[in-house]
């Protein structure tokens, strides 16, 4: 096996790796692995996007801003929106650490087109090349591969030392000797049949993390962005429609939003609670028999008079939207017609567990931005671009100066090769059920029964299935038997982390019996303070997850009793600064 | 708003020398379907040896970037045709 050592190992090259790329660099030799294109990969160069910070830091920056705000305002914010299971540790290293971040992103270049009062408005193209010119000031300090794909973590002692990966172009099994390892590979959008996310978010950083003995928190915590184009092929899972005024119907026609409870109509249909909101209203339709075709809504714009409708395409020139062109399918609407839309998973609240130094629950492991979880307690509404920054340097510092002052022994060869067999399995064994197919049924029963609207029945059952998989899943064996570009290979060595992520995802969902946040339940629609202000805590024990519980860190005291789900939004919403 | 009709794709496979026979597949699309994810139709129905990468699938990435009839193109951003060739390490 062909051995590479680096001084910090970085797993994922999306914003949060090259934030903390450029970080552990000032310390250390630094290695950025990458699954998908090299700096292009994740979901930063998807983003919106805005770069949020509190205004005050911003007119320090020299952007207009009365100066009211301050971080702390903008935490209590963050926790309420949170529904006050937000890690309080991280909120305050979040709201104090983003003016720097956006001051550094504009040293490298960003491009601001707009200001508004806690966030600068770009694209997650510029942010992403922003960050590219950061890494490349490092020189050679940041050594970089792409199509290389961490299979697993290696540990000695109880430390983390480096990790064994699958060079996909050639097929070939690599062991990288790290003194720090930074996990920043984003979240697991493709165990949803339905997701807004890259291909290559499959949970690979948060299920290593957990074979490895990390704790996970927060799993059930899943955000779905609802209007997301469910067809034509060539634009299912963009978010276009999510920023454009439409009216949503269901198969019969009827404004369902319109029967919205009128306290929380307006911000479902004005902020940026639509994400939490509208996804429940348009799962609710779906599940009595009141959906579109495919399994949505009709999106119509047909309500908007001609003029005011070419308004809006006025700005939006080409109907052009990130690497997009719309044009087709917005002349259909523009002659009436309606898309079809629905909710689709979009980020996780929920991941590894850090500290305040994004040092995870093993020694020499530390995680950064979308992978980790507690930040956003059981609902985000500030920036995930921010936490990627934010995570990325202070992961970035931590391991850097980690690894400057360690020393690590070589790892033995058979301790590495024993972490690669179970892939080369995969490639050795007699054909099995097709990994397709297995995948196919996990997405479809993640989407269905650990998605928008849960359930106690639908849990527990998903619970089952997911354990059947997992057993099928042991003894995969792909029809192509080539070593290099395999992509059946790949996606059976994905669907094992996908597998166990949504496993401890849907354990949590079916643990937390009451509604909070993005976590609904039909059948305990009500957020209980008295029983439930607590994480869920999971961890990998003798192969089988294990669940626990964990105390809110928190300053602020929450009333211990238990509130409608509407009522408690309204509440937190009447509770915002802004 | 969809019509299903059948296309036939000439796909390049991958091999060590970059060119690998050609195989020919016949899938049903609907209207305004992209090359990716006709082969991702391919791969997960028809031949799971038919490899290719991609990433984000919204003309941002750059990491579907293939031959297709002949030309480097993103094969999210490319509307399938009847007879198309394409060759996804092509670009190699």
């Amino acid at each position: 096996m062909r051995t590479l050592r680096t001084g910090v190992l970085i797993i994922g090259s999306g914003g949060a790796g090259m934030r903390a790329a450029i970080e552990a660099a000032k310390h250390s030799t630094v290695t950025l692995v990458s699954k998908g294109p090299l700096g292009r990969s994740g979901a930063t160069v998807l983003a919106g996007a805005d770069v949020m910070a509190d205004g005050a830091s911003l007119r320090r920056l020299g952007f207009e801003n009365d100066g009211s705000d301050s971080p702390d305002a903008w935490a209590q914010d963050i926790v309420a929106e949170g529904f006050h299971l937000n890690d309080e540790r991280l909120v305050e290293v979040y709201v104090e650490g983003a003016g720097a971040e956006v001051g550094a992103l504009v040293r490298w270049g960003l491009s601001v087109r707009r200001v508004i009062p806690r966030a600068v408005l770009t694209t997650g193209v510029s942010i992403s090349a922003a960050l590219r010119k950061g890494v490349s000031e490092c020189g050679s300090s940041i050594s970089a591969v792409d199509n290389v794909m961490v299979l697993d973590l290696v540990k000695r002692d109880g430390q983390v030392v480096g990790a064994v990966a699958l060079d996909r172009t050639t097929g070939d099994l690599l062991l990288i000797e790290a003194r720090a390892t930074v996990l920043a590979t984003g979240g697991w959008h493709q165990a949803y049949s339905f997701n807004a996310g890259p291909d290559e978010a499959t949970g690979d950083g948060q299920a290593m993390a957990y074979r490895a003995g990390a704790e996970l928190v927060d799993m059930e915590m899943v955000t779905f962005a609802p209007n997301i184009l469910l067809a034509p092929p060539r634009h299912r899972g963009s978010l276009w429609f999510y920023i454009l005024p439409g009216m949503l119907l269901n198969r019969n026609g009827d404004a369902f939003l319109s029967w919205l409870d009128p306290r929380v109509a307006k911000l479902a249909l004005t902020t940026e609670w639509n994400k939490l909101l509208v996804s429940h209203a348009s799962a609710k339709e779906v599940s009595a028999g009141r959906g579109s075709p495919l399994g949505g809504a009709y999106f119509s714009m047909k309500h908007l008079p001609w003029n005011v409708f070419d308004a809006i395409a006025a700005e939006h020139p080409g109907w052009r939207f990130q690497g997009d062109d719309f044009s087709h399918l917005m002349g259909k609407l523009r002659d009436g017609h309606a898309a079809e839309v629905g909710p689709a998973a979009e980020y996780f609240e929920g991941g590894i567990r850090i500290d305040e130094r994004c040092q995870t629950t093993l020694a020499g492991l530390y995680a950064a931005g979308e992978c980790t979880g507690g930040l956003f307690g059981a609902n985000r509404v500030a920036a995930a671009t921010t936490e990627m920054l934010v995570h990325g340097a202070v992961a970035g510092r931590a391991a850097g100066e980690a690894a400057a002052g360690r020393k690590v022994p070589p790892i033995p060869k058979q301790d590495a090769e024993a972490l690669g067999e179970g892939a080369l399995a995969i490639l050795d064994r007699p054909p099995s059920i097709p990994v397709e197919e297995l995948r196919e049924q996990l997405r479809e029963l993640a989407y269905r029964d650990v998605g928008v609207l849960r359930h106690k029945e639908s849990l527990e059952g998903a619970v089952r299935s997911l354990a059947e998989l997992a057993d099928a899943s042991g003894t995969l064996g792909v029809a192509t038997k080539r070593k290099e570009q395999n992509l059946e290979w790949s996606r059976a060595i994905e669907l094992r982390n996908m597998l166990q992520v949504v496993q401890a995802s849907a354990l949590a969902a079916l643990q937390r019996a009451e509604s909070r946040g993005v976590h609904y339940r039909e059948d305990c629609p009500a957020v209980d303070n008295k029983r439930w202000r607590k994480h869920i805590v999971v961890q990998f024990r003798q192969d089988q997850p294990a669940l626990s519980f964990a105390d809110v860190d928190s300053r602020s005291a929450v009333c211990a009793e238990i509130v409608p789900y509407e009522d408690a939004i309204v509440r937190a919403a009447e509770a915002l600064a802004t | 708003m969809a019509e299903e009709r059948q296309v036939t794709l000439s796909v390049r496979s991958w091999s060590k020398s970059g060119r690998g026979p050609v195989q020919e597949y016949t899938i049903p699309v609907l209207d305004e379907t992209d090359v990716l994810s006709a082969l991702e139709h391919i791969h997960a129905h028809l031949d799971p040896g038919v490899a290719y990468r991609s990433s984000c699938r919204r003309g941002v990435c750059g990491g579907c970037r293939m031959l297709i009839d002949g030309e480097l193109r993103l094969a999210c951003e490319t509307e399938v045709r009847d007879g198309m060739e394409i060759d996804p390490y092509g670009s190699e």
